[in-house]
């Protein structure tokens, strides 16, 4: 036990004094998840179905034009946002610039009078609609089919009225649409859901960096030929630098978490929720990081050279990031890319805190992530032992 | 050489490397006595430092035996280890941890703990001089301090057996006096020493017995004194005035270059006839060496003669 602690002491001291490691294992994600999670949000809220913001610029105030407003909000697909008194063409547009609002309808005062006139040459239109300058094509004609479809249904109910078959059940006139999907609907994560797990699960998988380089620099020193003529095992050696790295990956988690939660929404992001059972979270935090130290030491012990340990696992770090959802989110990724993505460690740890943090998982949900996790880590550390064995 | 309780018995040891087209050592037999300093000499890749290997279990043995105070390498590894402690030719500590710090795990390594360790780092510090240095990062120290610290961590053990490979190259004269002075102390207060160093003038001065090995073989082991005293009674060099024109009139001598030459003696009397020769042939003799050696001349006419000192 003496021999073990001695390890890790030392183990600390040189991380401690690694600036450079340090900063890799801490800044870099710390940085990717502030710039991704504020720089991605409205990409990541458009995609997850947030409703579309428009401004209704109601100059009647009759009830047909009340009306009107109303079958929009019933949409479900705008959040509609009223206006008094009525705003200048400047303050207007200045707020659509900003985006606070994607459309803005300007109701003429003459809509109730005017609605069931048929179109007349030189007057005044019944509906202005103001595009916001981020606003989509798409998005757009999507606004002035559901607005043409509002006034059409509008119409069709005040004639039905007039001819006295009005006020029946409404729902009866719409035609009866059942939705199925192709495959499970999943909500789509939020920007700070994608991007503080996924930053996160590479800065786990990052220790490779220093600790392959600790590992053979202190080959390269002689000390590592010294510690062969002592009773210290080759064993309690590589505990004695698991063990810190596995808690530095502990430290990394709750300080990328405790960034998510309260560092991002102060810039202006939204907050992470922590849900899903605390059980499974540390759980699979530590899996992660036994898959990640795996590979370390497989790397650690592969590697001759600083430079060839620099290469393989950032290099190796970077590949799995890239097909593993990291920097990529999966979801957006084409089938075949996904499935590639799912032999990366890095997708399985990253869709383990994404069942946990999205899904309220617990254990039993992330079950499979764990497994495959815990055996990558175990496949790795034995093939590292071999590699070691046969070359020592 | 044969010694009433040797602490360290090697018997008949060869070793190839993977891959390699001959043995690094072949068929070395040593007895190291208890308390004694024992010098390793040979040429650069003559197998020193791979004895050392085997013997502190870093290389594992393939023929023949090995035993640490009676303790079988091959079965009873830990005990080797825990008996011996070795300063590495490489400087083999954390240039980022400070000296004390260094001390603290090669100690901890092996697991001594607490008072005791504080104690070992305490003593091993004082017995290198390294108290004032002690708490400065290793990286800042000079070649010198670097060495200490090097042989320093080695005595945290507070080894029986200490294995040193070339201990003093590379440092200034007075950091080697200062290492030197160490080890004499170290031998003193009992503990067996292997000494590995292309300075003769330390081997000489440390060493009690040494071996001498040549591509992978012993070819000399004997104490120091008596290979000294035995090459100083049977060396003639002559200096020449002048280069001779007929130098194969001279059979029998080792040329060092065109005014020196060695030639070994069977007897004293062979003097008198060596410098008629010398004369016959048209030399003049400038200088003569007779009767007196250094261990550097007999081992450099060792490696020249195969070991036919």
């Amino acid at each position: 036990m003496t021999a073990l602690i001695a390890c890790v002491v030392k183990e600390l001291r040189l991380l401690g004094r690694d600036v450079h490691g340090l900063a890799l294992l801490f800044i870099l994600p710390l940085v990717f998840i502030l710039v991704m999670s504020l720089a991605l949000q409205d990409v990541y809220a458009a995609r997850g179905g947030r409703a579309i913001d428009v401004l209704v610029i109601d100059r009647d105030g009759s009830d047909a034009a009340r009306a009107l407003t109303q079958r929009l909000a019933d949409n479900g697909a705008f959040r509609i946002s009223q206006t008094t008194p009525l705003p200048s063409d400047a303050r207007l547009k200045e707020r659509l610039r900003a985006g606070e609002f994607s459309f803005a309808v300007d109701v003429s005062k003459t809509y109730g009078a005017t609605v069931l006139t048929p179109p007349q040459p030189g007057a005044p239109p019944l509906l202005t609609v103001i595009v916001a300058p981020d606003a989509s094509k798409q998005t757009e004609a999507i606004f002035l089919g559901v607005l043409r479809e509002a006034v059409g249904r509008q119409r069709l109910d005040l004639l039905l009225q007039r001819v006295g078959a009005g006020g029946g059940d409404q729902a009866a006139g719409k035609a009866q649409i059942v939705t199925t999907y192709a495959f499970a609907r999943e909500t789509p994560p939020t920007a700070v859901q994608q991007n503080v797990p996924a930053w996160l699960v590479f800065a786990i998988f990052f220790v490779a960096i220093p600790f392959s380089n600790t590992f053979v620099r202190e080959r390269e020193l002689g000390a590592h030929r010294r510690l062969r003529t002592t009773n210290v095992s080759p064993v309690t050696q590589f505990f004695g630098k698991l063990i810190p790295y596995f808690a530095i990956n502990q430290l990394q988690v709750a300080l990328m978490l405790a960034v998510g939660v309260f560092l991002v929404p102060l810039l202006g992001g939204e907050a992470l929720q922590i849900r899903g059972a605390p059980e499974a979270l540390v759980l699979l935090s530590a899996t992660v990081s036994l898959a990640a130290l795996g590979l370390a030491l497989l790397i650690a012990v592969a590697a001759r050279t600083t430079e060839q340990a620099t290469l393989l696992s950032g290099l190796g770090n970077i590949v799995l990031a890239a097909i593993g959802g990291i920097m990529v989110p999966k979801f957006v990724m084409p089938a075949a890319m996904q499935d590639v993505a799912a032999w990366s460690p890095m997708a399985w740890g990253l869709d383990g805190f994404l069942d946990l943090l999205l899904r309220d998982g617990d254990t039993a949900a992330i079950a499979s992530e764990l497994l495959k996790l815990g055996g990558f880590g175990a496949v790795a550390l034995v093939a590292a032992w071999l590699i070691y064995r046969v070359r020592d | 050489m044969t010694t009433a309780t040797p602490i360290v018995r090697v018997s008949n040891v060869r070793h190839r490397y993977r891959g390699a087209e001959s043995d690094a050592l072949s068929g070395v037999s040593l007895a190291v006595e208890a308390g004694c300093c024992f010098g390793l000499l040979g040429p650069n890749g003559a197998g020193k430092s791979t004895l050392l290997g085997l013997l502190t279990g870093a290389i594992s043995l393939q023929d023949g035996e090995i035993e640490i105070m009676g303790a079988n390498v091959r079965s009873d590894l830990s005990a080797v280890r825990a008996a011996s402690a070795i300063a590495p030719q490489d400087l083999a500590f954390y240039p980022a941890l400070t000296g004390r710090e260094n001390l603290e795990f090669f100690a901890g390594v092996q697991n001594v703990s607490g008072a005791l360790r504080k104690a070992r780092v305490a003593e091993a510090s004082a017995a290198c001089q390294l108290d004032d240095v002690l708490d400065r990062h290793a990286e800042t120290y000079s070649g010198g301090l670097k060495r200490r610290l090097n042989l320093a961590i080695a005595l945290v053990g507070a080894p029986k057996i200490l294995y040193l490979d070339e201990p003093t190259v590379g440092i200034d004269a007075r950091s080697r006096a200062l290492i030197v002075e160490t080890i004499a102390a170290l031998k003193r207060s009992g503990v067996t020493i292997m000494y590995i160093s292309h300075y003769m003038e330390e081997v000489e001065a440390l060493c009690d017995a040494v071996a001498v090995i040549d591509r992978g073989s012993v070819i000399a082991l004997e104490r120091t004194q008596a290979l000294v005293q035995r090459g100083a009674e049977r060396r003639l060099r002559v200096t020449l005035a002048a280069p001779i024109a007929d130098a194969a009139a001279l059979a029998g001598a080792a040329w060092l270059d065109p005014t020196h030459f060695d030639v070994l003696l069977d007897v004293d009397t062979a003097l008198d006839a060596w410098l008629a020769k010398v004369r016959a042939a048209g030399g003049h003799v400038a200088r003569l060496d007779y009767g007196a050696s250094k261990l550097e001349t007999i081992y450099l006419g060792l490696l020249e003669r195969g070991g036919d000192a």
